[in-house]
Parts: structure tokens; sequence; C-alpha cells
């Protein structure tokens, strides 16, 4: 019942700050709203026993990303109060394009049965989790760290300015 | 606490025979590793990361050269017995594996050449050598790593470890708008289609609980295809027809080729496309590997014909108007694409032989790519060392090519020739062998496309005969390396004779490497054994 209640909480939490982040015309704004769109889902993250994604949801891409658009934002454009003015046609057509592409979703979601969600029972502790990618999934691990090794390379030399 | 951890979970060792097949990764990965070393002891010297590149691409491609000719069995594993196989090893591997790295050798030799002949950039190119290596062999490690899993994990992280480079060298030239415009656009259109595709891969994954291709072809042998699995498929495979750029995930091909420097360019045009191609006509063998599954999966191979010629035709179509040869060999790349995934569409196909028998799609891509090969790194070649001379890479710098610099003049047409397929030239017999493969598996409609294409194709490549040869221009006459023209004049050469006196060689030496390919139907030397699906993350 206290679930339930919680659930529907965190989903209007975030369905409202997602509404808010496409139709905010001022992107500081939308980038604020989406904070409560990352935050809801963490929590529904922590709802569903997956703690440990909860925590990287929050850590990584309240904290992390959403940080980098605001300051991305203030550093790139010429005043902090862009305005973005969509086309009435460009308007109809993303909400004709969602629509259509949330009930199809939806429909799959809901009429399939899912054998990896009744596979997770009990709450994943952080250890198991570190355990996995040092034993089953080490060699994605290893693939990933050679990739962000390259990966900040590059991005270093993007970012130096030029002497 | 660390006692406590490792009683609770025994460490797992791969074998010292199992590291050993996959040294062409190590090699690579060390590549990376010894270019940032020696930056570390020796300093920022272009000269240093530059051969060290060269070695690591040399010594991968020897490693690969004996995987290939010393017969590698086919091997999937790198993983505890509980989890999926993470990493594949087959001489389909080897041999792509080699193609990228000895392509690597030969775009870094053109790289050198570049600074050589002058290029605008130059001082900038010495200085941050050391980056652009770094990036250079990190995609390429991502391309190896493409063509060597069967892991819907491994596969996404190898798509982007090949793909995240890439943007980098797009926009290496920073100065450069055309660049910069080039690399945003590849980063906006590869982010899409890599959330579309890890969407899709999610999918799968909640349906059939593993990440195994082979376990995801049985359920689908027994389940057969659901809207599900379909929608999840098409999403999945979505990222992977960014790299090969096929119709419609192909936008940022002509702007990246214009935008990018011309290494790049004949690095994507053949190392991209290459790594896309192994990787989709694994994924495609994999889930067609038991008979019910091949024959559920006779729908996505329609779609995947269907998208292929799309692919062809649009390519075409598109490289009609064309001024600049970058942006057209860019489209001609693409219709290339178009022709290998005609092949890709087949291999769902069962053979009635097929424990000792090689499949034909895959061993008609393997010719068709060595030449591929061939004829892009001469074409791009040629329009380099005429950039480097006269500092233009459109039309009107070919005007009367064949009488500036003859040698470049006869090189370039026979490209373009066998970029045709026209005989007696390795364009036309891999895609002869190729239309060979399409009507064994009775797709008569692809042929005809295929050679509706063709035909197509030859005026804008003859467009571009026709200026070198019979516009007038009284420009100065193109003054390139020698070592240059000698690359260039042997790949030529290479064009010739696959196409005449080793014809037959191309063709046993591909069906030598699509014989041997991990996956259910070669019974021999399978390392596979059935394992329990506890590889789910709880």
């Amino acid at each position: 019942m206290l679930e339930a209640l919680a659930f529907y909480i965190f989903a209007a939490v975030t369905l409202v700050s997602a509404i808010g982040v496409v139709a905010s015309r001022n992107i500081v704004r939308s980038a604020v709203c989406l904070l409560g769109t990352l935050g809801g889902v963490a929590c529904l993250y922590f709802l569903l026993n997956a703690n440990l994604l909860a925590a990287i949801q929050l850590i990584v891409y309240a904290g992390g990303t959403l940080i980098l658009i605001v300051f991305g934002v203030m550093l790139t454009s010429k005043s902090p109060w862009v305005v973005f003015d969509p086309t009435r046609g460009q308007v109809v057509g993303a909400v004709i394009v969602s629509i259509l592409l949330a009930t199809g979703l939806c429909m799959l979601l809901v009429g399939n049965e899912w054998p990896a969600g009744t596979a997770m029972t009990a709450s994943p502790h952080v250890k198991d989790v570190g355990t996995m990618l040092l034993t089953d999934y080490l060699v994605p691990f290893e693939a990933a760290s050679v990739l962000l090794l390259v990966v900040m390379i590059g991005a270093a030399y993007l970012a130096r300015p030029e002497k | 606490m660390t006692h406590a951890l490792l009683a609770a979970t025994p460490l797992w060792m791969p074998s010292a025979a199992d590291l050993q097949r996959l040294g062409p990764l190590w090699s690579l990965a060390g590549t990376i590793v010894a270019v940032l070393f020696a930056a570390l002891l020796v300093g920022r010297n272009y000269r240093v990361a530059g051969a060290i590149a060269t070695l690591g691409g040399v010594f991968t491609a020897t490693l690969c050269w004996r995987g290939i000719t010393g017969g590698a069995v086919p091997f999937a594993g790198l993983a505890p017995e509980a989890a999926a196989p993470m990493l594949v090893v087959d001489q389909f591997s080897c041999f792509f594996i080699f193609l990228i790295s000895v392509f690597l050798v030969l775009v870094t030799g053109m790289w050198f050449m570049g600074l050589d002949a002058g290029v605008p950039d130059e001082a900038a190119r010495r200085r941050d050598a050391v980056e652009f290596f770094v990036l250079f062999v990190g995609s390429a490690f991502g391309m190896a790593l493409m063509v060597s899993t069967s892991n819907l994990l491994m596969i996404i992280l190898a798509v982007e470890s090949a793909s995240l480079p890439s943007y980098g060298l797009a926009g290496f030239r920073k100065k450069h708008r055309p660049a910069a415009e080039a690399s945003l656009k590849y980063i906006l259109f590869g982010a899409v289609t890599s959330a579309i595709s890890v969407y899709g891969a999610s999918l799968l994954y909640g349906q059939f609980h593993t990440l195994d291709l082979m376990k995801i072809s049985t359920a689908i042998g027994s389940q057969g295809i659901s809207v599900l699995t379909g929608v999840g498929l098409f999403a999945f495979l979505i990222g992977v027809a960014f790299k090969v750029s096929a119709v419609p995930f192909h936008f940022w091909c002509p702007d990246v080729f214009e935008g990018a420097s011309i290494e790049i360019t004949t690095w994507l045009s053949v190392a991209s496309k290459a790594a896309g191609l192994g990787l989709m006509l694994r994924i495609m063998w994999l889930l067609s590997c038991t008979v019910q599954s091949a024959d559920a999966m006779r729908w996505v191979a329609h779609a995947v014909a269907i998208m292929a010629a799309i692919t062809c035709t649009v390519g075409n179509f598109s490289a009609f108007r064309q001024t600049n040869l970058k942006r057209l060999l860019a489209f001609s790349s693409i219709a290339h694409a178009g022709y290998m995934l005609m092949a890709v569409s087949i291999i769902w196909q069962p053979r009635e032989s097929a424990a000792g028998m090689p499949h034909p799609a895959s061993s008609a891509v393997i010719a068709y790519m060595i030449v591929y090969l061939l004829m892009n790194l001469a074409a791009f070649g040629v329009v380099a060392m005429v950039y480097w001379s006269t500092g233009r890479e459109t039309m009107d710098a070919f005007n009367g090519l064949g009488w500036r610099n003859p040698l470049l003049g006869v090189v370039m047409a026979t490209c373009l020739f066998s970029l045709v397929g026209l005989p007696p030239l390795g364009g036309f017999i891999t895609k002869y062998y190729l239309l060979i493969a399409l009507y064994d598996a009775s797709l008569i409609w692809l042929i005809f496309v295929a050679v509706f294409n063709t035909l197509l194709s030859l005026y804008y490549y003859a467009r571009i005969a026709y200026a070198m040869y019979f516009v007038q221009s009284d420009e100065a006459p193109v003054r390139a390396p020698a070592m240059g023209q000698f690359a260039v004049l042997m790949c030529a050469a290479a064009i010739v004779l696959s196409g005449t006196f080793y014809a037959g060689k191309l063709k046993s030496f591909s069906d030598q490497r699509s014989r041997d390919m991990y996956g259910a139907m070669q019974p021999t030397g399978l390392r596979v054994a059935e394992r329990p699906t506890a590889d789910s993350m709880h």
C-alpha cells in the first residue's frame, strides 16, 4: 500500500518534470526540470531495490550531467536567457511522433513477459555488483577502461586551447 | 575483509592459452599505452608516436596472420563458466583484424607522406601527433573488438570504442570549420543511434534473460520471432547500421568524409565499414545458427535485403551531383556498403553441407572487402596527392590529370573502373561472386537492383575519368611524392591481378576464412558448453 503510494508520487514527479523539460522555452529552466525527472527515476530505482543503480543515477546524471548541461549553457551562450522557439509545425509533429512512439512502446512493454525481471528477487548489494565486475564481467570492464582512457585523451585534446 | 571476499567467490583466471589466442587485441591495446608512455619519456615526438603505431600495427597483423595460416580453431570464451562467452576468435575475426591493422599501417604511412608534402596545418599536426595516434589506434582497437564478440554488452562497448575516437578524429583539425561541423554531426548522430541500440539490447535482454547471441538464437528458434523481439533486434541493429552507414543512417557520412582530413576519410571509409559488416555478418549468422531460428530470422533478413537495396540506390543517386571528390567517394562508399549488405541478407539460409563448406555470403563479403580496401586506398591516395599538389579536392582539380601526371591518371582510372565493377578488374570479380551468392539464394530481384546500380554508378565514375583525359587544362603538372606514387601503383597492380590471374586464389582464400566461423553449424572445435543462465546482474 505504502509502496504503491510512493510509486505514484515519484512517477508523478518524474512525469510532471519531464513535461516541464519539453514545455519550458528557457533552456536553464528545462535543465532544472530535468533534475526532477532524473531524481524521480532514481527514487523509482530505490523502490525496485536497485540501490546501486539509484545511487549511480543520482551521482552521474543528477550530479554530473545536469551540472554539465547548465555549465555548457552558461559558457557557450551569449546570454543566460536563451529562448528557443519551435514553430507550430514542429510542435505538432513532435507531439504526434511522441504519442505514437509512447503508445507503441507501452503496448510492447505491458503485453509481454519479462523473464529477466522476475529473476530479480533479492536486493543486490554493492559488493555483489563489484564481484560481478571483476569476475563474470571482467572483459567488458577492461574494454570500458581502455575506451575511457582513449576518450579522455581525445577530450583533453579537443578542450585544450590553441596556443 | 579481503579474505572473506576471496573465500566467498573463487577468483577466476583465464588460462594462458586463452589469453594467447586473443593476442591481436592485447597488442592493439598495448600500442595505445606504448604511444602514451613514449610521450612521457621522449616528449612530443611525432616520429616516435608514428613509429610505435606502425610497429603495433605490423605486430598485430603478424599475430593475426599466424592465426589465419595456423588454422585458428573457433573459440569463444574469456569469461567464467557461469557467464556468456565475451570474446570470439576464429579465422573470420583474425581476417578482419588483419585487414584493419594492415590498413592502420598504410594510413599511418599516408599521414607521414602528408607531412612531407606540406599540408597547411603542418606544425599543428606534428605537435598533436601523440593524441592523433592514441585516437587512431583506439578506434582500430574498437573495430577489432567489434568483429570478435558475440555478446550484446561487448558489442555495444565495441561499437562505442570504435565510434568515440572517430568523433575526435573527424574534428581533429580544430581550426577548420567544416571539420568541427562534421564532428558535431557525427557525435549527435552516433549518440542517438547508440541510444536506440542500447534500448534494443535491453529489450532483448529483458525478454531472453541472456546477453549471448547464441542463446538468444536458440530461444528464437523455440519461440519464434514476436513483435517485441523484432523491435528489439531492429533497434539493436540500428547501431551497427550506423557504422556501416546504411541508408537511412548514412547522413553523417558525406559531411564527415568531406570535413575530416583525407587520412581519416580513407580510414573511416574502409575500416569502419569492414568492422561494421563483419559484426553484422556475425550477428545474423549467430542468430540463425539453428535450423528453427534460421527459419524465424527470414523476416529480419528480408528487412536487411530491402535496406541493402535502398542503401545502394540512394548512394548512387546522391553521388550524381557531387563535385567534391571526397564527398563523391563518400556516396560511392555508401553504395558499396549496400552491395555488401546484400550478402548479409542471405546468410540466414542454411547450407546442406554446412559442416565443411563455407557460406557463400561471408566468403563473398571477405573477397569484396579485400578488393574494396585496395580500390579505396588507391583512389583516396590519388585524391590526397592531387590535394597536396593543388590544394583542391574538387572535380576541376582533376581536369587533364591524365596528362599532368600520367601515372596518377592511370591508377585513378583503374580504381574508378574497378569501383564500377568492369572486367577484368578485381571489382568485377568480387561483384560477380556476390551476385552468384545471391543467385544461389534465389534473390533474383536483388541481383536486378545490383546490376541496375552498377549501370547508374558508371555515369559518375566515368565523369571523373572523362575529366582526367578529355577536359583540357593548362594547370601545372601534379607533383607527387615518389613513395606515394609507388604505393598507389602497387594497389592498382593488385586490383588488376586480383581480377585476372589471382581471381581463383582470392576465392579460395576467402572461402577458407569463412569456413571456420564460430557458430552452431560448424561442430568442429566448438568450445561452448551448455551453461546455466546465471548471467544476470543480481
